[in-house]
């Protein structure tokens, strides 16, 4: 059953260089219960992908031009503002990538997270109080009666982070967006984070989109795989599919990108060239100047997403 | 051969690009080039003050006391029959002279004590900063206004005595700059092939720590200006019949009721020079590092 | 917490010594022999001994300094050569004008610049913000003295609602405190904002909107009682500014207070006045440095709790 979908979703930014077109039409979905990836490169839009879903891009300077993010059979960009509240953090939450920033550092942990239980009041809790001992203990946090009443700095980063997982799923919403959630911690806490997450999701039931450029994190996570470059989609297929068998050009460069083992330094693919501007975008295929295979046609015509079956799609000519 | 020109090359362009675009938010920031538009149409007033102004600055004409503005006379004249508007005229060149030196004083001990403060850390950086500390939570006013009542009234005393209460905000800019920049690279490499600590100093981190202070002098010329004429206005600084605006200002005090616009005129001359500097240093902190100059 | 303040506390001793140490060394940076500074010139020979048995001038400089403080501490302060009258009490008897000035001028530019710089974060970047910023740079620039001419101008010579001068009741207090406070509303207004600015880009902001709190909550409960901590600090650093500002402010409007005093006793050389405004304006600086301290300590856990 479809939870989320994203359709043909464009989004501008007023620059200092000009107008920059950050997504230029992405379409995605997520099942109930999955666990989306979205890769890609700093820069890309993986993150602006993330807030957008909860319209929390400012506007100004960004603003959503066109297109239509579908939760739950309602679309969100139809939402007043007040219903956008009560969707935030009731049915979808998002954490962050810096847990030593994104926690309010003159509260202590346990009123940030009874505000969002105030705020959305979710079933199945008996006192704030409770609901509040019962999310720091859900997210492995030893002793949570008396570290509900510590400050942020009071925690370690993994600790923040995981009070802030504990926070945003405190009203167990169907959705979760985690942008980067892993990459300022230790690697001896990721892995750690990573299965706190994992865990609150079986039992939840709810759906996570996983944002990171970290494909080692991507293939032990998640379900599924979206490869964003440029503001645009290049392939999105089931993980294992896209790792034993990527179609777009770029997908291979990023798979080629992790240095392995058991392989030669000098075999290290490197894809050339920088990550294109978003204001005067490479007409066509975003991806063409740095792409080996570029044909004619990837130069004047931007390619339309092919779907190779099994939910395999990919936006590339090579397949058109 | 190939490869060190790709080396070098997007390093060269990304700093091209930055200085470009710095250029750009700069010309983009209206009060800024307002700001900066005044500060040189003063500083030709200033230059050209013989030319401006239709009469000596202290040219006396009895025949023609505190008559209003005219014609004849833009901004009046005042108890003596001298011609306001000459007068500020003039009184622009105290200004900006005065604002300047204060700052240049100001810049020279700061950065002098911040560079000592932050190179040599330790005790020297603990007695720099606590001095700096000291004086920095201090009111410059009252404690030039303790110094002038040793050393004496007068314009050359003033500046002395504000210069030497309110360098403090260079020290510790200096100070910051020049502990973030110990830690760079280059500057190890330097302190790793034996260079002299003075030679270390000259080459590497002062060309680094010009940009804040620049910033920093011209958000503290305002101040400079308004402290230097509010001792004038007192009677401490400049001495008649010099035309300083302060000065003219406190002239012009007991005719308030008559003769309004001896005191008015000089004090707008005060108030745009102000704007205009401040403008120009908000524009140029917005430019350059904002982070840095704030405190 | 206590253990904070003390060490402030601690901290600021030799920021009060050194201050006292100007002080103390104004006489002596001042030409002629600090007896005839202190007495005046027409002192008795009697009277001229006395002050140098009691100064220890025989001994050496920091041994004086010492003496001085000594008697300072003992609530000495000296007598004015002007007025005969003991230091302390000339000094009592103007503290609360002065206070009574700095205090109205401050809360009013309080209580106007901290809404103006709130209402133009809000609106960052619309014409209100613009408007809003451009009058608070006019204040910020404007010299107070000439500002306080002008009110004088307006309102006492040509409208002749208020008073141009002196203080014999409540009318007397408007003027003066509103050109001391007025031109402050522009730095008070341009910090608010900037640090309400720097908090809502806190990622902890973002993460407040992502809980689906309402923008009216964020601002209040999460974005102010952050700012607040920085601009409470500079509140408190500013007070003793004001206090500066009352020297030009209080001679203006013939307002008797310390402000007035420390201006007649420069114009008139009485050495003793000075020292002790001197000393008195550095240990409310210290005072109010430490007051903001406290209160920063208290608004912000991580200072407060270790």
């Amino acid at each position: 059953m479809t939870l989320l979908e994203i359709k043909n979703l464009h989004l501008q930014f007023q620059s200092d260089e000009g107008l920059a077109l950050v997504l230029d039409g992405i379409n995605f979905d997520i099942k109930k219960g999955e666990t989306l990836g979205l890769v890609g490169e700093s820069g890309c839009g993986k993150s602006v992908t993330g807030l957008s879903v909860l319209r929390l891009i400012p506007t100004p300077p960004g603003e959503i031009t066109e297109g239509e993010i579908i939760f739950e059979g309602e679309n969100l960009l139809e939402k007043s503002a007040k219903e956008m509240q009560n969707i935030r953090g009731g049915r979808i939450a998002m954490i962050f990538q810096d847990p030593m920033v994104s926690l309010n550092p003159v509260y202590t942990i346990g009123d940030q997270i009874a505000e969002a239980i105030d705020l959305h009041q979710p079933k199945g809790i008996t006192s704030t109080w409770d609901g509040v001992v019962e999310a720091l203990d859900s997210v492995q946090i030893a002793d949570p009666e008396s570290r509900a009443h510590n400050y942020p700095h009071q925690f370690s980063g993994g600790m923040r982070q995981r009070g802030m997982i504990a926070m945003m799923l405190s009203c167990r919403p169907s959705l979760l967006i985690a942008d980067e959630p892993t990459t300022a911690l230790d690697v001896t806490v990721q892995a750690q984070v990573l299965q706190v997450i994992a865990d609150l999701q079986k039992e939840l039931g709810m759906a996570v989109i996983l944002i990171t450029h970290n494909l080692g994190v991507v293939a032990e996570s998640c379900d599924r795989v979206a490869v964003m470059y440029a503001g645009t989609i290049a392939e999105i297929a089931d993980v294992e599919k896209l790792f034993e068998n990527p179609k777009h050009p770029y997908t291979r460069g990023l798979l080629g990108a992790i240095p392995r083992a058991d392989r030669d330094m000098n075999d290290l693919a490197i894809i050339e060239g920088s990550v294109p501007n978003h204001v005067n975008p490479p007409k066509g295929c975003r991806f063409h100047p740095r792409c080996k295979e570029a044909m004619d046609i990837c130069r004047i015509e931007k390619p339309t997403d092919v779907d190779l079956g099994e939910d395999h799609i990919v936006a590339c000519h090579l397949y058109g | 051969m190939e490869k060190t020109q790709e080396q070098s090359s997007p390093q060269t362009f990304t700093s091209r690009l930055n200085s470009n675009r710095s250029f750009r938010k700069f010309i983009r920031h209206k009060p800024a080039l307002v700001g900066l538009a005044i500060i040189i149409l003063l500083i030709l007033i200033a230059i050209f003050a013989p030319v401006i102004a239709p009469f000596e600055y202290d040219a006396q004409d009895f025949s023609s006391i505190r008559l209003p503005p005219s014609a004849d006379h833009l901004f009046g004249t005042d108890k003596y029959g001298r011609d306001v508007f000459s007068r500020v005229v003039y009184g622009s060149r105290i200004a900006l002279m005065v604002a300047s030196l204060v700052v240049v004083i100001e810049l020279v001990l700061g950065v002098t004590l911040g560079m000592m403060a932050g190179y040599f850390g330790g005790k020297v950086d603990t007695l720099i900063s606590g001095f700096t500390d000291m004086v920095w939570a201090f009111p410059p006013l009252i404690l030039a206004l303790g110094l002038i009542s040793a050393i004496g009234a007068g314009l050359v005393n003033v500046v002395i005595a504000i210069a030497i209460t309110s360098w403090a905000p260079f020290s510790r800019v200096t100070r910051a700059k020049v502990l973030s920049m110990k830690e760079r690279e280059f500057v190890e490499a330097g302190i790793a092939i034996g260079e002299t600590n003075s030679s270390i100093l000259a080459r590497y981190i002062l060309p680094n720590i010009i940009a804040p202070n620049l910033v920093l002098a011209t958000l503290t010329i305002p101040a400079a200006i308004l402290t230097t004429s509010a001792l004038s206005f007192l009677g401490f600084g400049a001495q008649p019949p010099s035309p300083d605006w302060g000065a003219i200002l406190n002239e012009g005090r007991e005719f308030l009721r008559d003769a309004w616009w001896i005191s008015t005129f000089p004090g707008i001359a005060i108030l745009l020079t102000t704007l205009a500097f401040n403008f120009l240093g908000d524009g140029l902190r917005d430019v350059f590092d904002p982070k840095q100059t704030v405190q | 917490m206590l253990r904070y303040i003390t060490k402030r506390l601690i901290f600021s001793i030799p920021i009060v010594l050194g201050v006292t140490l100007i002080a103390f060394l104004i006489l002596y940076l001042t030409p002629g022999d600090p007896v005839t500074n202190l007495l005046g010139s027409r002192a008795t020979p009697e009277a001229r001994a006395e002050l140098s048995e009691k100064l220890g001038l025989d001994q050496p400089v920091l041994v004086q300094y010492g003496r001085w403080l000594g008697n300072v501490l003992h609530g000495d302060l000296g007598t004015s050569i002007l007025t005969k009258q003991p230091v302390s009490e000339a000094i009592g008897s103007r503290l609360s004008y002065t206070l009574k000035l700095t205090l109205t001028a401050f809360l009013s530019s309080v209580l106007i610049g901290i809404p103006v710089g709130i209402f133009a974060a809000a609106k960052q970047n619309t014409a209100a913000d613009h408007i809003s910023m451009g009058i608070a740079m006019f204040f910020y620039s404007m010299p107070d003295f000439w500002f306080g001419l002008m009110l004088i101008l307006v309102f006492s010579l040509t409208l002749q609602w208020l008073p141009v001068s002196g203080a014999y009741g409540p009318k007397y207090l408007i003027l003066p405190a509103l050109a001391l406070g007025l031109p402050k509303i522009g730095s008070i207004a341009r910090l608010m904002r900037a640090e309400t600015l720097e908090v809502m880009r806190e990622e902890y902001s973002l993460t407040a909107r992502a809980k689906g709190i309402s923008e009216w909550l964020i601002m209040f409960k999460h974005v102010l009682r952050n700012a607040a901590i920085p601009v409470m600090v500079m509140l408190f650093l500013a007070l003793p500014w004001l206090i500066s500002g009352a020297v030009v402010i209080e001679t203006i409007f013939a307002w008797p207070g310390m402000g007035q005093l420390m201006y007649q006793a420069i114009l008139r050389k009485d050495f003793p006045v000075i020292q002790a405004l001197l000393l008195i304006i550095a240990i409310l600086t210290v005072l109010f440095n430490l007051l903001g301290d406290v209160v920063a300590g208290l608004l912000d856990p991580r200072i407060r709790v270790k």
